[in-house]
């Protein structure tokens, strides 16, 4: 059965572009990558839940957002977009030899899905067990790598000057 | 209590569980700030609809979809989602002269300006004429040079049907002073066969959305549809792709 994406993009589209907007600070590439997201809709429709489509589309449009940042050399605009483009970065395999940023190195050994943890977590302010629900991994799975991540937090801070 | 947007955005789709709308609805009953968050939730849905309405969206997602892997945000490899990269690499390997080129003419109608591209090498950049051949992966920079319009799109569209606005990055096509060069290089993916640039200018205001689509248009019929104020010049890159 079709997805229905008139009525998807009717009830998430809005906010799918305003989440690209977030995470992008360009309109015109969140306009490219809100679209790119129903693409992926559409070849992932199995997994739309009704009741909860607004977590998988918020996930689905950071990753494609996440993605649409690799290799950006653009400046950070605030804190939160400073976060957010350090840990696109870290996704270019290129860049991640070179990475030095506190952020770079925090993921230098982490997953990808870490990334996109991370972004739900420092950016969006979720607590660990949200993230853990919205990744649909255990709470004790998520809290495991985020203590990995604490640990090496701590010892990045302790290098920083 | 901190409402963050992302639960903001759910309580209004009724996607949240029970305990927490009844936390953010307490939270509304006393923070006339977070009301006003919601409601500048509610006129940005009724903008967005308005602009980009439900049914032109699901046509182009769908023509995407269709699309053997060819999707709008190619300004580089990297900023494309994973699975058009791996349909690009799937054509990497070939050369591709399977599609013509669409006419190439140079239409020029307001003195003056001009479209230039340049690729960016290790040394000094190399001046792109139209129908240069050019290699995915190439590092490629705008220049322009304008006389006096003060609005201007570049948008470019290729072999695979995929267009690309280059400028503006937003609504607003004005033209800042001094305007001679796009802020931003980009790298040439593996869509197969040309990669076709336009510059439109204007002294009346542009549509970005309307011109990339226009310029996606144009890809597959050679002619671009612009408003009768505006000015036109497009230059043609032949994409060849080695083993």
């Amino acid at each position: 059965m079709s997805v229905a994406v008139e009525k998807l993009y009717e009830r998430y589209g809005p906010m799918v572009l305003r989440r690209c907007r977030q995470l992008l600070r360009d309109d015109a590439r969140a306009l490219d990558a809100m679209h790119d997201v129903f693409v992926l809709v559409l070849r992932h429709q199995e997994r739309i839940d009704e009741k909860s489509g607004s977590s998988f589309l918020h996930r689905l449009a950071t990753n494609v957002c996440l993605n649409a940042l690799r290799g950006s050399r653009r400046k950070a605009e605030d804190s939160d977009d400073e976060v957010v483009l350090a840990i696109a970065q870290e996704l270019d395999l290129e860049a991640r030899t070179q990475a030095r940023s506190f952020l770079a190195r925090l993921f230098a050994d982490e997953p990808e899905t870490t990334a996109t943890i991370a972004v739900l977590h420092w950016v969006d302010g979720m607590t660990w067990d949200e993230v853990a629900a919205e990744m649909k991994m255990s709470v004790s799975g998520v809290r495991k790598r985020a203590r990995g991540i604490t640990e090496r937090v701590g010892k990045l801070k302790e290098m920083q000057p | 209590m901190n409402v963050p947007n992302w639960k903001l955005e759910r309580y209004r789709l009724g996607e949240l569980s029970e305990a927490d709308t009844k936390q953010v609805a307490a939270a509304l009953a006393g923070d006339a700030t977070l009301r006003e968050r919601l409601a500048a939730l509610e006129s940005d849905d009724v903008a967005t609809l308005r602009a980009h309405p439900a049914s032109r969206v699901a046509e182009r997602v769908r023509l995407t979809a269709r699309d053997a892997g060819s999707l709008t945000p190619k300004r580089a490899p990297w900023m494309m989602p994973a699975f058009a990269l791996a349909a690009a690499a799937l054509v990497g390997v070939v050369v591709w002269q399977l599609q013509p080129p669409p006419s190439t003419e140079d239409v020029v109608t307001m003195k003056g300006d001009a479209l230039r591209l340049f690729r960016l090498t290790n040394s000094e950049p190399e001046r792109l004429e139209d129908g240069a051949r050019v290699k995915p992966h190439d590092v490629v920079q705008v220049a322009l040079e304008l006389e006096g319009a003060k609005y201007a799109v570049v948008v470019s569209v290729d072999g695979a049907g995929g267009a690309t606005l280059h400028w503006p990055h937003g609504p607003d096509a004005r033209t800042p002073p001094n305007f001679k060069k796009l802020p931003e290089s980009f790298e040439l993916d593996e869509a197969p066969g040309f990669e076709r640039f336009f510059l439109i200018t204007s002294n009346e205001p542009l549509s970005p959305e309307q011109l990339y689509a226009a310029v996606k248009q144009a890809g597959r019929t050679g002619t671009l549809s612009i408003p009768a104020a505006a000015t036109q010049r497009s230059l043609l890159l032949q994409k060849v792709v080695t083993p």
